[in-house]
């Protein structure tokens, strides 16, 4: 067959043969075959948001509780007692918070994702980046859940959206992109070195310092300023901010070095996991 | 018509640490250093060699002794390991029925666990919808449906995902050892059921220490010894091979 095969057929068929795999191969294969399985994509985000709710009394109600309390006591720390004089800061600190938790908690629970599902990944045949998108997915299923609170916050600080509430769809496909890289990264990583999970541990409390989420970008000048928006992050987090503080300056760099780390890291971090996954299966 | 499952100088190689267990931490350059293992790591080879084909319908039970490499074999077919050296074909969906009960969630209910390991397993929800008395009934477990599984005995609980994953209907069943679980009103009703799937003309990989199950239910056997195939054959003449093996070594 292959020898009649030419151009566009060979690609098809090559096309076929790639998307019929029901684990591994390329990287198109992949994309493929988590899509193909999606209905088990939802299953596992519906499985975990049930299963963290089915036994507390509080349910759903800890899902806002958490950024809840986390953005009291940065308005106690920074809006009362070291007192950066940001106007509506509960409402400033929220619009970012939201995206921080989310990156947080999915990029922290990746490193456990796999060897945590072991027993799944060893006996069911499954293509094993499910594992890390699921998680990916269910961490933004509960973001969406609390979004709705930035938007009772600003109507309670009577601040109407900006033209930037438009890109915030954009900023979420881009935190998608970048953390569903990293987690595919990172839950292959810390199957063969444990070490990484500690190490993350720290370094997620240093970024949360680097990243604008209890202070403006605005307040940073010169080198620092250019170095600081190399995150990332940063651009990510400012359209958020920006759709309800019209001050929030969003420049075109910003935007661009988002786009490209979430690139970046999206294919690079899958990469990293089809390079490892081998490996990574043996130490189940 | 193709082989079923063809097997081709299959091997795979785990890294064991200085007391002889499987390494679980690894340095860096072994990353990278592609397959070629630098040869002052203790690598060994759990399978090495290994080539076979089935032909579709055909049953074949996998025997040896404990940790030669007949669960990682099963496991390599049904692609949830991945092989350093050669290759495994399959031709035809595959229903792998490794560890039972992976995927349950003991704070969901039944009910939920059911959809969720059919999902996994690679049904629509409406199949399911189809089959959920069927399922249920067969596992007996009706009047508990919205009980949390956690409750369950692990009787209970190996019947209800016994009675989800019998539902597959790939023409390739991997089994291991999961005949074993359960008293022996269930094994016996888990061994007709297999014996209905394969009079269905479906092709079965078993690994089994049970000799009678494996007469029962097998044409054909692999004895792995030493990590390579050292019989290829009707399953009673492998057989009487192993037991001979087993009694030499005592």
């Amino acid at each position: 067959m292959g020898h009649r095969a030419g151009g566009l057929n060979g690609l098809r068929e090559w096309w076929q043969r790639e998307t019929r795999r029901p684990t591994g191969g390329s990287f198109a294969a992949r994309i493929a075959q988590v899509h193909r399985r999606r209905d088990v994509l939802r299953m596992l985000v519906t499985r975990d948001l049930k299963r963290k709710y089915s036994n507390s009394y509080l349910g759903y109600a800890w899902t806002l509780l958490d950024p809840a309390l986390m953005i009291a006591v940065y308005w106690l720390v920074w809006g009362q007692v070291a007192r950066l004089g940001i106007h509506d800061y509960v409402l400033f600190l929220a619009t970012a918070m939201m995206p921080w938790i989310w990156f947080r908690s999915a990029v922290s629970g990746s490193t456990s994702i796999i060897y945590g599902s072991a027993r799944m990944v060893t006996s069911i045949s499954l293509p094993r980046e499910i594992y890390p998108i699921g998680l990916v997915l269910t961490k933004m299923a509960e973001f969406f859940i609390t979004l709705p609170m930035v938007w009772v916050l600003a109507l309670l600080y009577h601040n109407p959206p900006t033209k930037w509430l438009w890109a915030v769809p954009f900023a979420i496909l881009l935190q998608l992109m970048l953390v569903t890289g990293i987690g595919l990264m990172l839950s292959a990583v810390a199957t063969l070195f444990r070490d990484v999970e500690r190490a993350l541990h720290s370094f997620m409390r240093v970024l949360f310092y680097l990243t604008p989420v209890i202070y403006p970008t605005g307040r940073l000048h010169g080198k620092i300023h250019a170095l600081f928006v190399l995150n990332p992050l940063v651009g990510i987090f400012d359209i958020h901010r920006a759709a309800f503080f019209p001050e929030t300056v969003v420049t075109g760099q910003m935007v661009l070095i988002s786009v490209i780390g979430s690139v970046f890291f999206f294919v690079a971090g899958w990469g990293v996991f089809i390079k490892l996954e081998r490996q990574m299966l043996k130490e189940l | 018509m193709g082989d079923a499952i063809i097997v081709d100088d299959l091997g795979i190689q785990f890294h064991l640490n200085r007391r002889g267990h499987r390494r679980r931490k690894r340095q860096l350059r072994h990353v990278f250093a592609r397959r070629d293992y630098r040869s002052d790591e203790r690598a060994f080879w759990a399978l090495r060699n290994i080539s076979f084909s089935i032909a579709p319908g055909e049953a074949v039970g996998i025997v040896g002794r404990n940790g030669s490499g007949k669960s990682t074999l099963l496991r390599l077919v049904a692609g949830v390991m991945l092989p350093d050296e050669g290759s495994v074909q399959v031709n035809g969906g595959v229903g792998a029925m490794l560890g039972l009960s992976a995927g349950f969630v003991g704070t969901l209910t039944a009910r939920d666990n059911i959809y969720l390991l059919s999902a996994l397993h690679g049904f629509r929800r409406e199949q399911v919808d189809e089959r959920f008395d069927d399922i249920v009934k067969w596992a007996e477990v009706e009047g508990f449906v919205d009980t949390q599984v956690k409750h369950f005995s692990s009787g209970m609980r190996a019947r209800l995902a016994f009675s989800v994953v019998t539902q597959l209907e790939e023409p390739i069943l991997l089994v291991d050892e999961v005949l074993a679980v359960g008293d022996r009103s269930f094994r016996r009703k888990c061994s007709s059921v297999i014996e209905n799937m394969l009079a269905d003309g479906r092709t079965m990989l078993l690994v089994s220490h049970n000799e009678n199950d494996l007469r029962r239910l097998c044409s054909r056997g692999i004895y792995i010894r030493d990590h390579r195939v050292a019989a290829d054959a009707p399953i009673d003449e492998v057989l009487e091979l192993y037991s001979a093996d087993s009694e030499r070594e005592r």
